[in-house]
């Protein structure tokens, strides 16, 4: 009898098991117009203007060719950005860059101020326009803390800021990290974007989760080999910035996972089968010392 | 609108009064109950006709009918569904009462049998688009592992569509799950599911009757846009001790019912539960880690009859999934810490009923209702070693007491006048997070509580104009409150039946609904981990208003019947999530505020499209063949870039040929074959540059870094393959000795195998170095070849 109940739980198994099947992509994925891509973010901390436009590849093109498809960066466009009622300014391309660039002295990025893009590539125009918030994050704190447990070694940042008030503000953080070839690294997409949309002038904390489990020989251990400072950061940036950075991450955290969708990130260029951001944001760095 | 729905109002009680004056004084009333013979089970839907006035009517949810006739000599006959029709010759000269109880019809061979099992035809009915399943039809269908579930069954009706493969989840209309009002014995049941969706929590041994109204819906009905499905459960047989047995591949189920008082009490008991985990724990006993799921369902009623005019049920039903994931921390096989998780969740259901005759023409039921649905989420770690220990619990749920009482009125053979009203206090918990970590000393107790209450009254006459034409218009007035924001909407319901020949009807249906609780779905699929959440003054109520038109023709008393229907559905302010966010896993876990409000966007949607109805409810060989052609989309301004795009379970075409053919009084062959326009699903069609590459802090999520992305463009902007299968089923039924029956059953889901898609994803395959080396599309199907067995032992 044992055996007969054995043998049902090992059929329903046997049955109940999902099956995955790679398929091809044609099947399902039908061709469309290829996508001018436009992505520029700006702001007053930048060392230089960045803006930067490639072409898309079809998702079917990327896996036929097994990922070697790379997308092409259009370089023969002309790009122009202006602050709002001051000439344009074009912006030069960079080979080593792969960007289109203007320096602080060609065109100031000043906080609250509106600026509007235009792109011409093969006698097609595109468009866009954003805002640079007015401010920045002042009271930004950190805190860099190791800890030994037994053999291994978990390793946190955990940043703090005091919200900008009386304004909707979307942050993004993160921190500059290395230490033996690791970066900072996120738990949850939500760690990283978070927004004051339930709090105003209240302060706002994250975590970042640095190193975890590195194996280590013995409880007692010598860390002066590894990195004692890490850089905080902060940017307050604009909404469809916030979004498409969330959703872009998102989206990548989801990967794989068949119960979630993917999500559709915003575009705020405008033009025939266009894609991209073109917005602003202030960011505010700090360097902490690790707490023994 | 609002002014013209009064005027409507008081016109059609202005025609009460004028119809009521024409009365004569020679008219009485014949009322009473219809029972099954067997079990006095009450009957609903029986047809009572006067053959001679080509009048009748029908008896009501309880079985109670009532009929005024002007005095003389009647041939009376009580026709319903699978039983014999009695006929009874009655001289009025005063009110009668006439209880009567019909008897089964033997589904066999023998001719003077078939011809005696009368079918109700559906040219006769005034509602349009809605359908009724028995326990019959629930018990022959063949469904995944052989588990009898009603909502399989619906599926394939047309207008009615699954989600993924195996779900058991209703798309009504383009529709989405949480817009069908589920009733079960009055009380709402939130979370219609078990095991993330494949199975229906009802368990088709206690259910007695299922209709389910697609649209034309009727005034006492609301608070759901697309459906409302309606499940009466059995009130226990009356004259004996009976019950069932099953015994399941996957789970086993009783039935016990019986007498308490003969002909004055009696009560139901049936439960199921699944046995996988019990099964699965040998195999689990010296690992680590173990993981348990079951789920088991109770429902329970008893139905006392205090005398001819007053009656009591009180029903329950308590349905739990448990699942728990058990990990040890071992070293050098001593187990030094435990990682315990427990999630569950479940509903609760309770009614008591009070039926109440107050004459032969005014019948009430008040009923007090209990609604609960929960889920709770246990963490808890304990360190043997450093005696640390970490106790976390996350809940949500909702509760609902209502109370309600409707009224039917048999003014006169041309008037049958429904009126009620219904209050409900919800409680809503959005989450409630208990935690405790010993090591830092910290201790979390926080509850977000959201109450509403909502009301509605209503008043729908079923009016026969002439011998051609019927209608039923109706008016449902319906409130809600939820702390300062207050809503107040008229629902106009109408709708019509002209008959120009015997056997054939011309319907049409106009209605109007509103819905102030919603459900934010955390992914494509039904999850319990799915958020119920009230209208607010932020959150206005969903608004649904639909058109229909349909013909139905019966084929004189063959059996054969055609239903066709056309219908138009437009949805305002419906809901959903804002892009990419979800309420899955992060916030809950994380105990983070909930502010459901500003995640959410508003929108609009529209369904359209035909349905197609052939059946044959007579003789040996019985079943439908169904279609649905069928378009639903969705604009949100803040969804897919403000573009209108096609609803997730969009799918053209349905398919759906179910038969049933008796051999002999052994043996019943069934099978349904089933196709379907695969859904949509959001696939990724572009690969781009990042906006991250020019941004000076970087996202790395689990140690991987990309400068490119896998975008789309639209929303659901992939059609799934075509999905199709064919099931089968075959029964072998032998009488014993005491008359008890055994049944065994084998029946094969998907016979073909067809691998059917469940999902679709998009898999990048990364080295060790981050460097991207492959990229695949993965079809993810479910469930290729199913057979399953069970015995059931009826006694």
């Amino acid at each position: 009898m044992n055996k007969l109940i054995y043998l049902s739980v090992f059929c329903q198994f046997f049955f109940l098991l999902s099956c995955e099947e790679v398929i091809d992509p044609s099947v399902l994925l039908k061709p469309k117009p290829q996508l001018l891509v436009i992505n520029g973010v700006i702001s007053p901390q930048d060392k230089e203007v960045k803006v930067q436009v490639s072409r898309s590849i079809s998702l079917v093109e990327a896996i036929n060719t097994k990922g070697n498809a790379k997308n092409p960066i259009v370089s023969n466009a002309k790009v122009f950005i202006n602050e709002k009622n001051k000439a344009p300014v074009q912006l030069n391309y960079s080979n080593e860059k792969s960007n289109y660039i203007a320096t602080p002295e060609q065109l100031k990025i000043v906080a609250g101020k509106q600026y509007f893009l235009r792109v011409e590539v093969d006698n097609k125009i595109y468009t866009s326009s954003c805002r640079i918030p007015t401010n920045k994050v002042d009271d930004l704190q950190g805190e860099l803390k190791r800890q030994n447990n037994k053999n291994s070694l978990s390793e946190t940042i955990k940043i703090s800021i005091t919200d900008i008030p009386k304004q909707d503000n979307y942050y993004v953080f993160g921190a500059l990290y290395e230490n033996n070839g690791t970066a900072p690294s996120f738990e949850l997409p939500s760690d990283q974007f978070i927004s004051d949309k339930l709090i105003d002038g209240e302060k706002i904390s994250t975590n970042v989760i640095l190193v975890d489990n590195l194996i280590i020989d013995s409880e007692v251990f010598d860390d002066s080999s590894l990195n004692p400072k890490a850089t905080i950061q902060v940017a307050n940036v604009e909404e469809t910035l916030y979004d498409s950075l969330r959703i872009s991450t998102l989206n990548i955290d989801n990967e794989g996972d068949f119960f979630i969708d993917q999500a559709i990130p915003p575009s705020n260029i405008i033009g025939e089968n266009s894609y991209g951001i073109f917005a602003g944001f202030q960011i505010t760095e700090r360097e902490i010392q690790l707490i023994r | 609108m609002k002014t013209k729905t009064i005027i409507v109002s008081l016109l059609l009680f202005l025609s009460y009064s004028v119809f009521a004056q024409k009365r004569t004084n020679k008219k009485y009333v014949i009322s009473g109950y219809i029972t099954e013979k067997s079990t006095k089970e009450t009957l609903k839907g029986v047809s009572v006709y006067i053959k001679s006035l080509s009048i009748g009517g029908i008896t009501n949810n309880y079985g109670f009918f009532s009929i005024q006739l002007p005095e003389g000599i009647y041939e009376l006959s009580f026709n319903y569904l699978g039983y014999k029709t009695i006929t009874k010759e009655v001289s009025l000269s005063e009110d009668m009462v006439i209880n009567e109880s019909l008897e089964e019809s033997p589904e066999s061979l023998e001719e003077v049998e078939v011809i005696a099992q009368n079918v109700i035809k559906e040219s006769k009915s005034n509602l349009m688009s809605s359908v009724s399943i028995t326990q019959r039809d629930i018990e022959k269908t063949p469904v995944l592992l052989g588990e009898k579930d009603a909502f399989k069954t619906l599926q394939l009706l047309p207008g009615i569509q699954g989600g993924n493969e195996g779900s058991s989840g209703l798309f009504v209309r383009g529709g989405t799950p949480d817009q069908n009002l589920i009733l079960l014995d009055e009380a709402t049941v939130y979370n219609s599911n078990h095991l993330f969706g494949f199975f229906s929590v009802f368990n088709g041994d206690a259910i007695k009757s299922l209709t389910a109204f697609k649209g034309g819906f009727p005034a006492r009905f609301g608070g759901r846009l697309s459906s409302v499905i309606k499940i009466d459960t059995k009130d226990g047989n009356k004259e004996k001790l009976s019950g069932k047995v099953n015994i399941g591949l996957i789970s086993s189920s009783l039935v016990l019912e019986g007498p308490i008082k003969k002909g004055k009490t009696s009560f139901i008991f049936s439960g199921r539960r699944t046995y996988a985990d019990l099964l699965a724990k040998p195999f689990q006993k010296k690992e680590d880690s173990e993981f348990n799921y079951f789920f088991h369902d109770v429902n329970f009623k008893i139905h006392h009859i205090f005398n001819d005019k007053n009656k009591l049920f009180w029903s329950s039903y308590l349905g739990q999934d448990k699942f728990d994931i058990n990990f040890n921390d071992s070293e050098d096989e001593q187990i030094v810490g435990v990682d315990r998780s427990k999630f569950s969740w479940g509903s609760l259901t309770s009614t008591l009923r009070w039926n109440h005759e107050f004459n032969n023409k005014l019948f009430a039921n008040t009923s007090l209702i209990y609604s609960n649905y929960n889920l709770d989420l246990k963490v808890n770690f304990r360190d043997f070693t450093s005696l640390e220990e970490e106790k976390f619990q996350n809940n949500s749920g909702i509760n609902d007491y209502s109370i309600k009482t409707d009224f039917d009125y048999f003014l006169n053979t041309s008037h049958h006048i429904r009126f009620g009203a219904i209050a409900t206090k919800h409680e809503f918990t959005p989450q409630r997070v208990k935690g405790k970590i010993s090591s830092e000393g910290i201790n979390i107790n926080v509850k977000q509580q959201i109450n509403s209450i909502e009301a509605a009254t209503y008043v729908e006459d079923e009016w026969k104009l002439s011998d051609k034409v019927s209608a039923i218009p109706g008016v449902r007035l319906s409130y809600f409150k939820q702390n300062k924001k207050t809503y107040l909407n008229f629902e106009s319901r109408f709708s019509t039946v002209f008959r120009p020949q015997t056997d054939l009807a011309v319907k049409l249906s106009f209605s109007k609904m509103n819905q102030y609780v919603h459900l934010l779905p955390s992914t494509g699929i039904s999850l319990p981990t799915d958020l119920w959440v009230t209208s607010t003054d932020k959150i206005k109520p969903q608004i649904s208003e639909q058109i229909a038109v349909g013909m139905v023709k019966d084929f004189g008393n063959s059996g054969y019947s055609l239903n066709i229907e056309g219908y138009y559905k437009k949805l305002r302010q419906v809901i959903a999530f804002k892009e990419g966010v979800s309420f899955l896993g992060e916030d809950i876990a994380e105990g983070k505020d909930i502010n459901f409000e500003d995640n959410i966007t508003f929108g609009e949607g529209e369904a359209y499209g035909s349905e197609f109805l052939f059946r044959k409810q007579k003789g040996k060989f019985t079943g439908w063949l169904g279609y649905t052609l069928a378009w639903s989309t969705r604009q949100f301004d803040e969804l897919n870039n403000g573009k209108t795009f096609f609803a997730r379970y969009d799918r053209r075409h349905d398919i759906s040929i179910v038969g049933n053919y008796k051999l002999n009084k052994k043996v019943t062959f069934s099978a349904n074959w089933v196709l379907t326009s695969g859904p949509r699903f959001t696939l990724p069609e572009f690969r781009t540059l990042r906006v991250q590459n020019n941004f000076p802090i970087k996202s790395v999520l689990l140690g991987t870094v990309k400068d490119e992305n896998n975008i789309s463009r639209e929303r659901n902007n992939i059609r799934g393959e075509t999905s199709h299968r064919l099931d089968l089923g075959v029964q072998f039924h032998k009488k014993l000795r005491r008359n008890k029956e055994r049944i065994w059953s084998f029946s094969v889901y998907n016979t073909y195998g067809r691998k059917n898609p469940y999902s679709y994803y998009v898999q990048a395959r990364i080295n060790g170095s981050n460097v991207l080396t492959n990229t695949e599309l993965v079809r993810v199907s479910a469930f290729a070849v199913v057979p399953s067995i069970s015995y059931t032992l009826k006694f």
